[in-house]
């Protein structure tokens, strides 16, 4: 398969800060790709080097097969962006707005224009700073659906939305999957686990995953040890567990890289016979929550 | 094409306000300016104010609409919804282009039309003018304008840089003028063009990049060094070398139009001043002046004093600019120096020998016209219309399409078509008044709205013998005879003063606002 997004070793630097690091990535064609991390972790800068909005310090990136330092006024056809902090032409009403861009797409799709327009319940009368953020938001998507783009590029869509608006607002990017590639940042995880068909999480400009959602949720689980009897633990975890917060009877942890077989391998050759183990599957806020946690511990040791 | 057109469409929909405004500002200036073509109609109180009001602000009408046409799109952040639209650059930088186009050139364009239709004056032989007016326009406003747009987000940044850039050239006009061997006008022209061309450059330099690669902070500091070095350009060029070799030395023996001779008059105290200048002390020095062809006329356009004595220090004064204009009819002429006040102190009663270089361009007359003047408006040379001033009698009131002639216009008492002469006993028949409409630049079109230049044309001068002004009357079958001039040479002259003392020519110091009924005497 195609990727429709394809990053190697891009890395911007601002003066001694370094925004993204190495980044290596891969987006399937035909994917809902989410980019999770915490704020600050180079998830915007990461999308506006591929959109040629950012020059990176080094590495290179291709989008829909082209070098993204030459994505500019053809590609857009091709592309649709969306960005929660996005400066929309405020002085225009929506329906001048959706005119306006019309003749700049060959494939504006009008049939589909009215529909998202009706789905997204848009007042075509009026001016866009007359909007609320959410109904922005529908703007913005609405103009960058109709015209079916090969590309959608969302950075942080859902941000301070309510519930509502998110689920439509999703609800009209799930309908368009079929057709396209949807590569979206966030740190809304409830919405992107619905949403997402593979997720790389980013963390201090470093790619720390990127996988299918399937296999990630297959990789993490909470694991509980009952002991049979009460003692002291080695502190030689396996590189695999995380966050491991252990009593004299009980120790819990996230394994990363579960298989039960060798989880429970890892098991026995610490603790010997134990009383009773048990896996959870975890949410993608849990496995998200654990790694910022991991990630957080190291920074502390890293400084220290 | 259609995305430039779409663009543009949808600015005019933006920006009707803006346009509305500069197009009304316009017109109001097409209404107040023909006032001015009439001595009898010029404005005064609240008309005046109101022009002078009205023509600042159709300028700043266009800035105004540069900037906003430019920040609808802006090119500065990353958050513009339209960055990431197929926007086409070249289309995008096409489509602001027209717009300046058709709501500055085209208006502006049809006023001078207009004006010069209104004002009787040739359209079509000008097309020459009307384009310059509009290049200069681009290479003073809209241009610098565009380029400062293209680097801020919004009209105040806009406003803010501008007031920057004012601030600069208030600083470095002040700080010139401490800069020696500036202001000499034939060697300044390459100096200028260089830094006219070095503005342009870099104003489009910036436009073409920014709309191309959006860097702001590379096209903030390209615009940055632009303005920064524009005035260095001319304070930094090698003026002594450009003024050796724009007004050369003449050679031994060589007989130049014009000679000057040391006048040893001294200053009359009670009538002859120096503005108190911080460690400076003035002198004056009277010349002779003779050699000047009756059908010609000279300009100082700089001079150079060296002062020393015997076992003393030399001062020198480098080139000064402007000088007095000389005709065949002025035997004198005086040149006012200013001295730093330490070394007069230390020379004042001392013999010293002056050495003074003047560099001196004079003017030849090539064609000669006579014009008889009607009752009514009349051709002038250099396409104008003329006609007896209706305020005085003494002279023509003319309008010239988009610039001045230079010429020279002679009128003789006896031939001024008037029966009698205002205080005609004092004007033998026979005199010849002469008056020169300057314009030696003869650069197409004067900076400026308007392409109608209003000029008074007064003969007259003063009677020496009776201390008089006297005042030609013209009336209607006067005889003039216009000629037409152009530069002709430029040379250096040089003139050696021995064994004066600078305390003999010192000007006595007057104050700003001290009032004494006296004042500097003007050269003629």
């Amino acid at each position: 398969m195609n990727n429709a997004i394809r990053a190697e070793q891009l890395t911007k630097k601002y003066r001694r800060v370094t925004a993204l690091n190495n980044l290596d990535l891969d987006v399937p064609s035909g994917a809902i790709y989410a980019l999770v991390g915490p704020n600050g972790a180079g998830k915007t800068t990461a999308i506006k080097i591929l959109m040629n909005i950012f020059r990176a310090t080094s590495g290179r990136a291709e989008v829909l097969e082209r070098d993204s330092k030459r994505i500019a006024a053809d590609a857009f056809t091709e592309i649709g962006y969306v960005s929660e902090n996005q400066k929309l032409p405020e002085w225009m009403r929506v329906d001048a707005f959706l005119a306006y861009l019309r003749p700049f797409y060959p494939t504006w799709d009008r049939e589909l224009e009215n529909q998202l327009i009706k789905k997204f319940d848009l007042p075509l009368d009026r001016k866009l700073k007359k909007l609320s953020r959410g109904m922005k938001m529908k703007a913005a998507l609405l103009s960058s659906l109709a015209y079916h783009p090969k590309l959608i590029v969302l950075d942080e869509p859902f941000s301070g939305l309510d519930p509502l608006v998110r689920d439509e607002l999703i609800e009209g990017l799930l309908e368009r999957a079929p057709e396209t590639t949807i590569f979206v940042s966030s740190h809304d995880l409830a919405e992107i686990e619905n949403l997402a068909s593979h997720v790389g999480y980013l963390e201090q400009g470093r790619l720390r995953f990127s996988e299918e959602m399937a296999a990630l949720a297959e990789r993490f689980r909470e694991v509980e040890v009952t002991l049979e009897t009460s003692s002291t633990h080695p502190n030689n975890w396996p590189d695999s567990w995380m966050n491991v917060d252990s009593t004299p009877a009980v120790v819990r942890f996230i394994e990363s890289r579960f298989d039960q077989e060798r989880t429970g391998a890892d098991i026995r050759k610490l603790f010997g016979a134990v009383r009773d183990v048990r896996f959870t599957p975890m949410s993608l806020r849990a496995i998200f929550l654990a790694m910022a946690k991991t990630g957080r511990a190291s920074a502390r040791e890293g400084a220290a | 094409m259609d995305q430039i057109i779409h663009i543009f469409k949808k600015d005019v929909r933006h920006h009707w306000l803006e346009i509305s405004v500069a197009a009304a500002l316009l017109v109001t200036f097409g209404w107040l300016e023909p006032l001015n073509w009439n001595p009898m109609t010029i404005p005064s109180g609240w008309e005046r104010f109101l022009e002078g009001l009205v023509s600042t602000l159709v300028p700043l009408s266009w800035l105004l609409l540069v900037t906003r046409v430019i920040h609808g799109e802006s090119l500065v952040g990353d958050e513009q919804f339209w960055i990431t639209r197929p926007y086409d650059w070249k289309k995008l930088l096409v489509a602001k282009s027209l717009f300046v186009v058709a709501f500055i050139y085209v208006p502006l364009f049809i006023l001078d039309v207009y004006l010069l239709k209104k004002a009787s004056l040739g359209v079509f032989s000008h097309a020459d003018g009307l384009t310059y007016i509009l290049g200069y326009w681009t290479l003073f406003i809209i241009l610098p304008a565009a380029a400062i747009a293209t680097v801020t987000r919004t009209v105040g940044q806009f406003v803010l840089v501008i007031l920057g850039i004012l601030v600069y050239a208030i600083a470095i006009v002040s700080a010139i003028t401490h800069v020696p061997n500036l202001g000499v006008s034939r060697a300044e022209s390459l100096p200028t063009v260089v830094a006219m061309l070095l503005g342009l450059a870099t104003f489009a330099v910036v436009v073409v990049r920014q709309f191309a690669t959006r860097m702001t902070l590379q096209a903030r500091a390209t615009l940055i060094a632009g303005v920064l070095a524009i005035p260095l350009v001319v304070a930094a060029a090698p003026n002594r070398i450009l003024i050796a070799h724009a007004y050369p030395k003449a050679a031994s023996g060589q007989q130049l139009p014009v000679a000057f001779t040391f006048d040893p008059t001294k200053p009359d105290s009670d009538k002859e001043f120096w503005y108190k200048t911080k460690k400076k002390v003035g002198i004056r020095v009277r010349l002779l002046v003779t050699g000047v062809n009756r059908d010609a006329f000279a300009i100082v356009d700089g001079t150079s004093i060296t002062i020393q004595a015997p076992g003393r220090p030399i001062w020198k004064s480098g080139w000064l600019s402007g000088g007095p204009n000389l005709s065949w009819n002025t035997p004198n002429a005086s040149t006012d120096i200013a001295i730093d006040d330490k070394f007069f102190d230390s020379m004042q009663s001392t013999p010293t020998q002056v050495h003074m270089s003047f560099a001196i361009s004079t003017f030849r007359s090539i064609d000669s016209q006579k014009v008889s003047v009607a009752s009514g408006a009349f051709s002038f040379p250099g396409g104008g219309r003329c006609s007896l001033n209706p305020v005085s009698s003494s002279g023509l009131w003319c309008l010239f399409p988009l610039a001045r002639p230079f010429v020279t216009v002679r009128a003789t008492a006896g031939d001024a078509g008037c029966s009698s002469q205002i205080g005609d006993d004092a004007i033998p028949a026979g005199t010849v008044f002469q008056e020169t409409i300057w314009n030696r630049d003869e650069d197409p079109a004067e900076l400026g709205i308007s392409p109608v230049i209003p000029e008074r044309v007064a003969f007259s001068d003063w009677d020496g013998e009776t201390n008089r002004n006297r005042q030609l009357m013209l009336c209607p079958g006067a005889a003039l005879t216009v000629t037409k001039m152009e530069e002709s040479e430029h040379f250096q002259s040089e003139l050696e003063i021995d064994d004066v003392q600078l305390i003999d020519y010192k000007l006595k110091v007057k104050t700003f606002g001290q009032n004494d009924g006296a004042g500097v005497e003007i050269p003629r």
